[in-house]
């Protein structure tokens, strides 16, 4: 890269953090066209005016606001109301606040909520105030905020599907057990949150696993609170998912701590090298498009595949997946299990809840500890079916503890099928068994290999 | 790209003869590769396959497996050439072109396909593909707004859609697109409804398959 693209500690797609001590850059999410390199050395390209232009980074934030959608229109949101709507009110009108219409909303809006029914009702005491919620949601101090609205009697109504409807004219019709009500005021309603604008093409250009809300973060214990699957890229907000309005504070401290961190410097992740051979690299793109961690690019002088060391994050699953068995990691070795007992381990989760167990559950078994069950290959499978009369149990973890986000699914892919390869060919499938475990289930998992041994036994 | 699905590995098992004691299994590393079906990956795990499978049935057949960059030329092939010859039976993971060159280049040895030629398609996610062309030998996408009628309305209607195309799907099978909504669309989107309405005459299929086998020559490369 040329020496004069500047360079930045962090750059913001979207809202940037208050901060004075870090060197930063905004753009909009708009304007991104590209991101290549790794943590510590990225490269955005991005449409400035009329032509493209590029910075460098070494950490990137992904801050954006949720899209907003009103359940019903022409009320009023909770998160547009400001000071002058109470001030502007008309007190003959009974306030309705109401959360959680169509589906549950955040705590921080819970929050917004209460604090807009305090501030009615500190406006003006005698002022009906209505509380509509199906599950009133708790951080910081909303229980006090809640404990305050009942004295000041704002007059809370709990709701389930079906009980509570608002017309198209914002009528209320709320009808629960004993109680028929239809009321008419100023109407505020929690919004449902749905992803920022622009996650897709996010996403895309940053090469990461989004969540089945569409959000730019997966549902998993690793990627807590604000990372990404991407070593250096950080989400927040509308990018990060529904929730992450409920400790915004913490999330930007934390965010800022860890781009500190990192700037002093970050180390790879592992000792061994993964390289791809650029004579048998056919650029199918199926190592990037299966990576979790966005660790893969094209090195565009060979034309081939590149594996950045510092985003990698060793789970194997590009070289299991490689068409072409163009990538190879320095510390592998030809395994020929023998045993009629064999056990192949996530060390994340099979190899943890081992440790934690009273006993030895493997005791007799013949177990191989992988980064990831993803590193299996189906012709692993069948070699080693080869190589003994016994059976194959396989550990992967369950999806939310699953350190490389898809790894489970993709071993689960590749054992499915070679059991249904086994299968036509009358070999038997059941000779390979796949499992998911947390690295909690140290119970289950000791139970759980009783029942196999048994059954192999038998 | 010309996109391939690998045989049911059952098909596979039943080309081959009681009698076989050799098998050479040959990938091919362009196409195929990057659809996944016929690469180094599916080759070699092919092959342990059939070894488990031949051990299961007390056989011992020797399978062994290559994967070389194109096996529709000839370059490619020669490295493999002794190696195809000390084996009984290749089976090739290459479209149904690398089968036949193959075949070409060794008119004495039985070249099996162990793969699938689908269609030329491209890539529209992880590991799955979509047609586009049908290769008829006379693009006509420019007079439908960039897409094509021919491969991608069920019928290959040119003059508009059919009565069973319902909310933008195909009667054939509503897990398909239908094309005509898809040109419709996108002409509008780029501002070309207009060119649709011309009647376009019956389309000329001798450059397609109706004419016969097609070669062709790059004039560059002949002299008259």
């Amino acid at each position: 890269m040329s020496g004069s693209i500047a360079h930045y500690d962090v750059a913001y797609i979207g809202q940037a953090l208050k901060n004075n001590e870090l060197s930063q850059v905004t753009l909009p999410a708009s304007s991104l066209t590209e991101c290549r390199g790794e943590i510590g050395n990225f490269t955005l390209s991005y449409q400035a005016e009329e032509e493209l232009d590029q910075i460098q980074t070494s950490n990137i934030v992904i801050n954006l606001p949720h899209q907003e959608e009103l359940p019903v229109e022409g009320c009023l949101s909770l998160t547009g109301v400001g000071e002058e709507f109470l001030a502007e009110a008309d007190g003959d009108k009974p306030l309705i606040i109401i959360q959680d219409y169509q589906e549950l909303s955040a705590a921080a809006l819970s929050q917004r909520g209460l604090k807009l029914a305090l501030q009615a009702k500190s406006e003006d005491p005698a002022r009906e105030v209505y509380y509509f919620y199906q599950a009133m949601r708790f951080m910081d101090n909303n229980d006090e905020l809640y404990e305050e609205a009942r004295r000041q009697e704002v007059i809370f109504l709990k709701h389930d599907l079906g009980e509570l409807e608002i017309s198209q004219d914002g009528e209320i019709f709320y009808s629960r057990e004993d109680i028929e009500l239809s009321l008419s005021g100023e109407l505020v309603v929690a919004p449902e949150l749905k992803p920022a604008a622009e996650v897709d093409r996010l996403a895309r250009i940053f090469n990461i696993t989004r969540g089945p809300e569409g959000y730019l973060q997966v549902d998993n214990i690793y990627l807590q609170p604000t990372l990404s699957g991407k070593r250096g890229l950080y989400v927040l907000g509308g990018a990060r998912g529904p929730n992450a309005l409920t400790y915004q504070q913490e999330e930007r401290e934390y965010t800022l701590q860890e781009i500190k961190r990192n700037l002093i410097g970050v180390e790879e992740l592992d000792e061994e090298e993964r390289s791809v051979d650029d004579q048998k690299c056919v650029v199918c793109y199926t190592c990037y498009r299966v990576c979790p961690h966005g660790a893969i690019q094209r090195d565009e002088e060979l034309n081939s595949m590149q594996i950045m060391p510092l985003a990698c994050q060793s789970c194997n699953l590009c070289i299991s997946r490689c068409p072409m068995g163009a990538i190879t990691r320095s510390g592998e070795v030809e395994e020929q299990p023998q045993s009629d007992r064999q056990v192949i381990i996530c060390e994340n989760s099979a190899a943890l809840a081992r440790e934690k167990a009273d006993f030895d559950p493997m005791a007799g078994l013949e177990v191989t500890e992988v980064p990831c069950v993803s590193t299996v290959k189906k012709e692993h499978i069948y070699q080693r079916l080869a190589g003994s009369e016994g059976d194959l149990l396989i550990l992967g973890c369950i999806s939310e503890a699953c350190k490389h986000l898809t790894g489970h699914d993709r071993c689960e892919q590749v054992v499915s099928s070679a059991k249904s390869d086994l299968e036509k060919l009358d070999l038997d499938p059941e000779r390979v068994n796949y499992q998911r475990l947390s690295p909690r289930m140290a119970a289950d998992l000791s139970a759980y290999l009783t029942d196999w041994k048994g059954e192999v036994l038998q | 790209m010309i996109v391939g699905k690998l045989k049911d590995v059952a098909e596979i098992k039943d080309m081959l003869s009681e009698d076989l004691e050799s098998l050479f299994i040959i990938g091919c590393g362009t196409c195929v590769s990057v659809s996944l079906a016929g690469g180094e990956r599916e080759a070699k795990s092919l092959r342990d396959l059939l070894e488990l499978y031949f051990r299961s049935q007390g056989r011992d057949v020797k399978v062994n497996t290559a994967t070389i960059k194109r096996q529709c030329d000839d370059e490619f092939i020669d490295s493999e050439e002794l190696a195809i010859s000390e084996h009984d039976v290749v089976l090739s993971l290459a479209c149904g072109v690398g089968v036949q060159h193959l075949g070409i280049k060794h008119p004495g040895k039985m070249i099996l396909p162990g793969v699938n030629t689908t269609f030329y398609g491209r890539n529209s996610d992880v590991g799955e593909w979509e047609e586009m062309c049908l290769g008829c030998g006379d693009c006509i996408l420019d007079d439908f707004a960039g897409v094509c009628p021919v491969a991608r309305c069920s019928k290959s209607l040119i003059n508009g859609p059919c009565g069973g195309s319902q909310d933008g799907k195909c009667e054939v099978d509503d897990e398909i697109d239908c094309g005509w909504d898809l040109i419709y669309n996108r002409a509008k989107e780029i501002g070309q409804l207009d060119r649709l309405l011309s009647y376009e005459g019956p389309k000329d299929w001798s450059t397609a398959r109706d004419g016969g086998v097609r070669s062709h020559k790059n004039p560059e490369f002949f002299s008259e």
